[in-house]
């Protein structure tokens, strides 16, 4: 697949304001290794915030992102306030599936699909066809996102952001809008492609069923709680607000 | 026009920036085709504002025949010349050309509307 096999190393802290008197804080400190790793929390808890933190959509106040290559050492920097470095979103090069999705509505599945492989020609034509028969989708190809069912904008969706071969995938609770029947199909066939793309996955959801059924490893985020379960050390993840906050 | 760019929804963009894409395809490949229905509409309506103008070019800009001279200018000089025959008749083409206008605005909108349900 091209990719090495390395961690996802994140430590981050983003305060912002929820309302006028309320100030909120985000923080966070784990290792997400090649698997899935489920950061689990109710809403609100800033569990949107750390992937667009990830993905370079939002900016850290403080901290640092970025890959461990084999010998723990952190070996490519996706942001570093300390030595100002911050990749875009495109220089980043990961995978993000929104909750809304966000599938282009003037576009076919398949171009949706093809939306992120730079290369033209007969190679991305075969890609794209590849996947969408992996993710079952490929009898909507020509199809417009506001002709097909929901399940299959989801597959849409992961096939888009799977094409362009991540180096992480973050998924913000995509599943959600699904029964638990089509949300497992899904889960299956994620899990087929992630045995042979071994990278690190970070799956953000409140629902539990969901995290056992796809989750490696779980970290858990509540508003100012530090906890973990099942952590491979030293994997933690807190959302804290700061004393003094409503 | 400015409505017409706000409408693209951002989400769209931001997904479009983490699948590597640059600013510059964003606009051509996401920004562009989304707003251009509401582009076409603001184009056609300050054209369509622009064949009707009467007060402005009849103060201001003066009524010089094949350089100033509006569609409703000339409904207004024939009407002065009592020549109401050839007045009627421009007023039917500028009321038909409006017609038309609408229309063209109306279906472009209702584009626009499909393509933002999702």
């Amino acid at each position: 697949m091209g990719n090495t096999v390395s961690s996802l190393e994140v430590k981050i802290r983003k305060a912002f304001f929820v309302s006028k008197a309320r100030r909120f804080t985000v923080e966070a400190e784990f290792i997400a290794p090649p698997g899935v790793s489920v950061i689990f929390g109710p809403s609100g808890s800033g569990k949107t915030t750390i992937l667009e933190c990830i993905a370079g959509l939002a900016r850290p106040d403080a901290g640092t992102i970025g890959f461990l290559g084999d010998s723990g050492e952190t070996t490519d920097l996706l942001f570093d306030d300390a030595r100002r470095i911050d990749l875009t979103p495109q220089q980043r090069r990961l995978g993000y599936v929104f909750q809304h999705l966000a599938l282009f509505p003037h576009m076919t599945a398949a171009e949706n699909v093809a939306f992120g492989i730079a290369a033209n020609g007969a190679d991305k034509q075969s890609h794209v066809r590849d996947i969408m028969e992996r993710f079952r989708i490929a009898h909507v190809a020509t199809q417009r996102p506001d002709a097909i069912s929901g399940g299959e904008r989801q597959r849409v969706a992961l096939a888009r952001a799977l094409v362009t071969q991540p180096r992480a995938l973050l998924l913000d609770e995509p599943f959600s809008a699904l029964d638990d029947t089509l949300k497992l199909a899904i889960i299956a066939d994620l899990k087929q492609w992630l045995t042979r793309a071994k990278v690190p996955v970070l799956l953000v959801t409140h629902d539990r069923s969901e995290a056992t059924a796809l989750g490696d490893r779980m970290l858990l985020i509540d508003d100012g709680r530090i906890s973990g379960e099942q952590p491979e050390p030293p994997t933690m993840v807190t959302g804290a607000r700061p004393p003094g906050s409503l | 026009m400015t409505a017409a760019f706000r409408s693209v929804d951002q989400r769209l963009i931001d997904a479009a920036r983490t699948l590597g894409v640059g600013r510059a395809a964003i606009y051509r490949r996401i920004v562009l085709p989304l707003a251009w229905p509401g582009l076409i509409t603001a184009l056609v309506l300050t054209f369509a504002h622009t064949v009707g103008e009467f007060g402005v070019v009849l103060m201001v800009g003066g009524n010089i025949p094949g350089v100033t001279r509006t569609l409703s200018i000339d409904i207004y000089d024939q009407v002065q010349m009592l020549n109401y025959a050839s007045a009627t008749q421009t007023a039917l083409v500028l009321l038909i050309f409006s017609f038309v206008l609408l229309v063209v605005v109306y279906l472009l909108n209702q584009r626009t509307l499909l393509w933002g349900t999702r």
